[in-house]
């Protein structure tokens, strides 16, 4: 794994603009950046990222298996009561799961190292699945990229794939996408997410979040008070569960993507689960609840992640007992965990952080975002990957 | 028996990345806003009028006295029929502000027990080629936020009975909204909760979580 400069395209901004990417740039700055690329050897991406992810999903989904038959796991994690029987019955009913993202400390030595799954509303999809490709097609084509260079990222064939699963297993023919509207990067990944859901042959409306309604019979309903009956949502459980509709999610008959069990996974609570179910596997790092005494072990290197939170914020790390890097914002009442610390591989002046796709139960590429600290915050930028021919 | 399968095209490695790639809705979208109308019809405006009485669609002769005159009965008969119905005065002035609501009884013995917003206006087509139902209009509570049509949070004016937002700045008969709330007509009397939704995600980004506009992703 290797950082490569490479001169951006003069005109990648109309590239963007013809490919519907309008999130490219975040006040001022770009967040695609192309003025560099990460390239990777096949055996690194099917041995050290590919292959772990699999099985730490898989881990993931015992977890669930776990948590959803033991009310003091769900209470560890904070999860209101009033949602845990939503929870119970969308995994037992097997609701199906679109994607997933799986943060990686990870630089080409030594194993990677899971720092959290993003398993409910993960964004950075579309300029994963459809930018970052047109940018390498591109690439070879102009003969600026090495001949024969590939890249890890079948998002958008598996995403299609999956919607016409989902179609399958549900009998749905119509999935609603709900998001904050007036949200770029969200309304745009939600966009693309509609794209895909219509290529299955779905109908796939969008609706702002705010717009949900409650009708008869227990049903979300859309604008028009017609009964939803599958909902794509990228609005995060635990903010779900806290709205005043959040108690009636568990007797309605509309379906969510992501379903309720993913609220287990996206808690950084699960960590240290995870950890206790698999002490010392190569690919996780010890994690301990805050309140734990056994967080000892991990003396005076680690980070301190709330149990609730995005973009990362309220993140802490401390490094022989001197805080290194904290993320400000309003999250962290419900508790935190500590983690040891897997400081981000650098890159010259950039620290870089691996997000391995999920979609259904299958690894489906990765992303590369990079940053100028060692917490990764919504300023980070994308940078695109290769691996070598 | 079938025919058996062809053999397999040698291929010397296995690519990793999508063969190819098509997008039928995002491509070729232009700024935020155009990209959004292609996405969202609902994103598209139609020409409305809305008047507070009969009298004022007269008055002002942009449609002919008989358009008025069927308009307002039209309305009258909508509203008695889908009005939205609460279980208290509370629960509807929460809506449609203190003062905008009346006890049913007084509209229709069928909503003898619950409370109806009292009819403020009724919305009618710019034309009569806009082909639009004629809906009546009930006052929307400023204060409260995340009813009704998206981000229009902070509006006042009025709302139509299935809750989309009709952005009235008062005076001013000709409005625009969205095709949705144009559309969208009630049937039957809404027994809907929304804005239930939205909330705790609004209140984080107000808090400092996220981008500026709040943001779920992460």
């Amino acid at each position: 794994m290797r950082r490569v400069a490479i001169p951006e395209r003069p005109d990648w901004r109309d590239h963007a603009a013809r490919a519907g990417f309008q999130f490219h740039s975040f006040d001022g700055a770009p967040y695609w950046d192309e003025s560099a690329y990460y390239a990777f050897s096949l055996a690194e991406i099917e041995a050290e990222i590919e292959e772990p992810s699999r099985a730490l999903h898989a881990l993931c989904l015992a977890f669930v298996e776990r948590a959803i038959a033991d009310g003091e796991i769900l209470a560890s994690l904070r999860i209101p009561e009033h949602a845990w029987d939503a929870i119970r019955a969308s995994w037992r009913r097997r609701d199906p799961a679109l994607y997933g993202r799986l943060d990686l400390s990870y630089g080409g030595a030594g194993p990677a190292k899971l720092l959290e799954y993003n398993a409910d509303t993960p964004t950075a999809l579309y300029e994963s699945a459809v930018f970052q490709w047109l940018w390498l097609e591109d690439g070879l084509a102009q003969g600026r990229l090495p001949a024969g260079c590939d890249q890890y990222n079948s998002l958008h064939e598996r995403l299609i794939a999956r919607f016409t699963e989902i179609a399958a297993a549900t009998g749905a023919g119509r999935i609603a996408f709900a998001s904050f509207p007036d949200a770029p990067e969200d309304r745009g990944t939600v966009a693309y997410l509609q794209d895909c859901a219509l290529q299955a042959g779905l109908a796939a409306p969008f609706l702002p979040v705010e717009a949900i309604g409650l009708g008869a019979g227990g049903w979300f309903v859309d604008e028009a008070s017609r009964p939803i009956e599958a909902l794509f949502k990228l609005y995060p459980w635990e903010w779900m569960f806290a709205d005043p509709f959040g108690r009636a999610v568990g007797a309605s008959p509309t379906r969510f993507l992501e379903p309720p069990w993913k609220a287990v996974l996206s808690n950084k609570g699960m960590l240290a689960h995870l950890w206790a179910m698999e002490p010392g596997h190569p690919n996780l790092l010890p994690a301990f609840f805050e309140e734990d005494p056994a967080k000892a072990a991990l003396g005076d290197s680690f980070v301190k992640k709330p149990l609730y939170a995005r973009e990362g914020a309220n993140v802490l790390i401390v490094r022989d007992g001197a805080v290194a890097a904290y993320g400000e914002g309003p999250y962290g009442a419900e508790g935190y965990v500590r983690q040891g610390l897997a400081a981000l591989p650098r890159f010259g002046e950039a620290y870089a952080l691996i997000g391995s796709w999920i979609v259904g139960d299958v690894p489906a590429g990765l992303c590369l975002r990079e940053a100028d600290g060692l917490i990764t915050t919504d300023r980070a930028r994308f940078v695109p990957h290769v691996i070598d021919p | 028996m079938s025919e058996p399968a062809p053999e397999a095209p040698k291929i010397p490695r296995r690519s990793k990345r999508s063969a190819t790639i098509s997008l039928v809705l995002v491509a070729g979208a232009g700024a935020a806003a155009v990209g959004l109308a292609r996405l969202d019809a609902t994103q598209k405006d139609e020409d409305v009028l809305v008047y507070g009485t009969l009298g004022a669609c007269i008055a002002e002769r942009l449609r002919s006295p008989e358009a008025c005159t069927d308009a307002d009965r039209a309305a009258r008969t909508a509203y008695a029929a889908t009005a939205p119905r609460y279980e208290t005065l509370a629960d509807c002035e929460r809506h449609h502000g203190s003062g905008g609501c009346v006890p049913g009884v007084s509209v229709t013995a069928e909503a003898a027990d619950k409370y109806l917003p009292a009819m403020a206006a009724f919305m009618m087509g710019r034309t009569e080629e806009q082909n639009l139902a004629v809906q009546p209009l009930y006052a929307h509570a400023p204060e409260e936020q995340g009813q009704g049509h998206a981000g229009a949070a902070h509006m006042g004016g009025y709302c139509t009975g299935w809750g989309g937002r009709v952005a009235y700045a008062g005076g001013a008969s000709r409005v625009h909204v969205p095709a949705s709330v144009a559309h969208t007509t009630s049937s039957t009397p809404r027994l809907v909760a929304r804005g239930g939704f939205g909330g705790t995600g609004r209140a984080m980004a107000s808090a400092g979580g996220g981008h500026a506009a709040g943001s779920g992703g992460g």
